[in-house]
């Protein structure tokens, strides 16, 4: 497959503004590049107006490096931070009212894959939790249950950020902030397990202060949900103003949340086991190796 | 506040679209009565008139101006498709006839905040910026999609006194004081060559430097120039195999 | 005057660990220089959020990267800005093809 569409017309090639030349000849379309070859690449991401010492712009940055083709990715999102960023991505980005970012997805996805038999295009919502677990919940829950093939990130700051710092559904108990002054009642939503049982066949919980485990994550979930069935990332990105964090201690934060309730977990379907094995030469997942763990245990 | 009286619609006098600056929030062309064109006919200044007449004043226009820009837009910058390429081509042909003139880019419609050079590129949410930075009294937009086209030629009227030309693949855009309807390559060709003949009645030479970038900042050399063209001359002679060649509609293929 | 992240070429050469380029929130902002193995940073894209230095003192252990004013820059690094900067791209494999 050539890669003709993300290259300027000829004769047009100077007259480019210098980010797009770079991007066309040092960018990753149609290249292998991990984040560990950060910085010598241009990204996809440009400079953006979020907050200094974002964590959920570094996990932004991050999965977008990781996309295992973002010449072929649409990002669905919807009102929330993550936006400011990832509209000032060099990926097509759909702006989906609150509320419906999944039911636009399916939408896409499906269209996606009538037009395009022949190849994958692969489909992203990435949207803060208000927009997922609060606003979005019954598109969110629904996509999942019609298993529809695309994957869903959860930007997961524990707090509506933008509009000054109300309580979400996924803000932890006890949590006392701007807008909520008498402290969160009700325990933090359960997604993960949620999304197992709606059947998802990838579901992860990272935080972005291990840069090579979140590129394994989104390089799974999107490989998996162009055959086998709908994934889920949920990520904690703290938001460094609500929860008046000093910008430099934002990893320290992010360690001690891990070490709190948001230790690594990941759920693969038996069949999304086989199909990254089989397919993508994932070696963890081949059958002898998980009949010699089980073994082994 | 900002509407003047005269731009308030009157059913009995036809709304003329003039260069701007037309104050905060221009009222839509659509809402005043201005219709797209038919097949074979273009807008001038918000009538329809024959295709013929409107090109000559394309021509007329773009080389008096002042500052005579051409604004590509993504559906003739990315090399999507074959049509793409010949397209790109027949548009570099036309900047081939005007002396002096600019080509700015405008690569896609991310909101390029809060990084932006204005001079360099041009932006539909703020194409305002660049009119202003460069001076441009006169400008082609090509290549650009309907509804982000709608957009940027609505804030061009507004806060510039720019002239606005819209060479259109589908059906011409009323916002735009100039615009020809169905511009595929062949139609972009016939523009270049009424250019072309208009400047040779005009008496005004033909240009020696190659086109500008944003700024009037030298982007190829003559060199570089010629052999643009010729690769573009051979392009035109023997189109590449297998392409769309549809007239009218853009092949979204 | 504000405050910009500034890597000593000097310890960051030694180790070339890239923890700081993976962990900067903006995009192509530590970039790394293959010659020099050092990380360097452009800083008209900087935010100064001195992540990138807990991240040296407290990951990395090197404590290779100090907070200073735009104006105290060492010359060479000033020149580094995105302007003028050139991708030393490695030799990329091709990604998968995607059917």
């Amino acid at each position: 497959m050539s890669l003709d569409y993300v290259k300027s017309t000829p004769g047009f090639e100077k007259f480019m503004p210098k980010d797009y030349r770079d991007l066309i000849d040092h960018g990753p379309f149609g290249k292998k590049v991990s984040v560990s070859q950060v910085g010598t690449f241009k990204e996809i991401l440009e400079e953006h107006p979020m907050c200094a010492g974002c964590a959920m712009t570094l996990f932004i940055r991050l999965s977008l490096i990781a996309l295992p083709n973002p010449e072929d990715t649409i990002i669905v999102g919807t009102a929330g931070c993550g936006r400011l960023a990832i509209s000032q991505a060099a990926v097509p980005f759909v702006y989906g009212n609150y509320g419906d970012t999944n039911a636009v997805a399916s939408g896409l996805k499906r269209g996606l894959m009538t037009r395009f038999p022949d190849k994958h295009k692969d489909v992203v919502v990435m949207a803060g939790d208000g927009g997922l677990a609060d606003i979005g919940f019954s598109m969110l829950m629904h996509s999942w249950f019609r298993k529809e093939k695309f994957t869903t990130i959860m930007l997961d700051n524990e707090v509506y950020g933008n509009t000054g710092g109300q309580e979400s559904g996924m803000t932890n108990i006890g949590s006392v902030l701007k807008m909520a002054p008498l402290g969160k009642k009700f325990e933090k939503i359960d997604m993960p397990d949620l999304a197992r049982t709606a059947g998802c066949a990838y579901v992860a919980l990272v935080v972005p202060n291990n840069p090579k485990r979140v590129e394994q994550c989104i390089k799974k979930a999107t490989l998996i949900a162009r055959e086998v069935g709908p994934t889920y990332i949920q990520a904690y990105t703290s938001c460094n103003i609500e929860y008046a964090i000093p910008t430099d201690k934002v990893m320290e934060d992010a360690k001690n949340v891990e070490n709190d309730r948001y230790q690594f977990k990941e759920y693969i379907s038996e069949d999304a086991k086989q199909y990254l094995a089989e397919k993508w030469g994932y070696k963890e997942y081949a059958k002898k190796a998980i009949q010699t763990t089980e073994a082994a245990k | 506040m900002y509407l003047k009286k005269e731009h308030l619609y009157k059913r009995d006098e036809p709304y003329v679209l003039k260069p701007g600056p037309e104050g905060y929030v221009p009222p839509a062309a659509a809402s005043m009565g201005i219709e797209l064109p038919d097949p074979g006919e273009g807008l001038i200044y918000g009538c329809k008139t024959n295709e013929d007449a409107v090109m000559e004043e394309i021509a007329k226009q773009m080389l008096t101006g002042k500052n005579p820009t051409i604004f590509p837009g993504p559906l003739v910058l990315w090399n999507w498709n074959d049509h793409a390429k010949i397209k790109a081509q027949a548009v570099l042909e036309i900047a081939n006839e005007i002396p002096r003139v600019m080509i700015i880019p405008m690569p896609d419609y991310r909101p390029k905040y809060p990084k932006i050079e204005p001079e360099e590129e041009i932006n539909p949410n703020h194409p305002n910026l660049t009119i202003w930075h460069n001076k441009i009294e006169v400008c082609i937009f090509v290549g650009v999609h309907c509804h982000y086209a709608n957009l940027t030629l609505k804030m061009i009227r507004a806060g510039t006194n720019c002239l606005t030309i819209a060479v259109c693949a589908e059906q011409g855009h009323e916002d735009a004081m100039l615009t020809v309807r169905d511009s595929d390559d062949s139609k972009l060709r016939r523009l270049a060559q009424v250019i072309r003949k208009v400047r040779e009645s005009m008496g005004i030479p033909a240009p020696t430097r190659p086109p500008f970038g944003g700024g009037k900042r030298e982007i190829v050399t003559p060199e570089e120039w010629t052999k643009i063209r010729k690769e573009g001359l051979a392009m035109a002679g023997n189109p590449p195999k297998g392409m769309p060649l549809r007239e009218g509609q853009m092949p979204h293929v | 005057m504000y405050l910009v992240a500034n890597i000593d070429p000097g310890i960051c050469g030694a180790t070339s660990c890239t923890l700081c380029t993976q962990f900067c929130p903006e995009a192509n902002t530590i970039q790394y220089d293959k010659e020099r193995k050092t990380a360097f940073v452009s800083v008209d894209r900087c935010k100064g959020c001195a992540q990138c230095v807990w991240v040296c003192d407290n990951m990395a252990k090197h404590h290779a990267i100090k907070m200073i004013m735009i104006d105290q820059l060492p010359e060479e690094f000033a020149n580094k800005l995105t302007k003028n900067m050139s991708y030393e791209q490695e030799n990329l494999k091709p990604s998968p093809i995607n059917k």
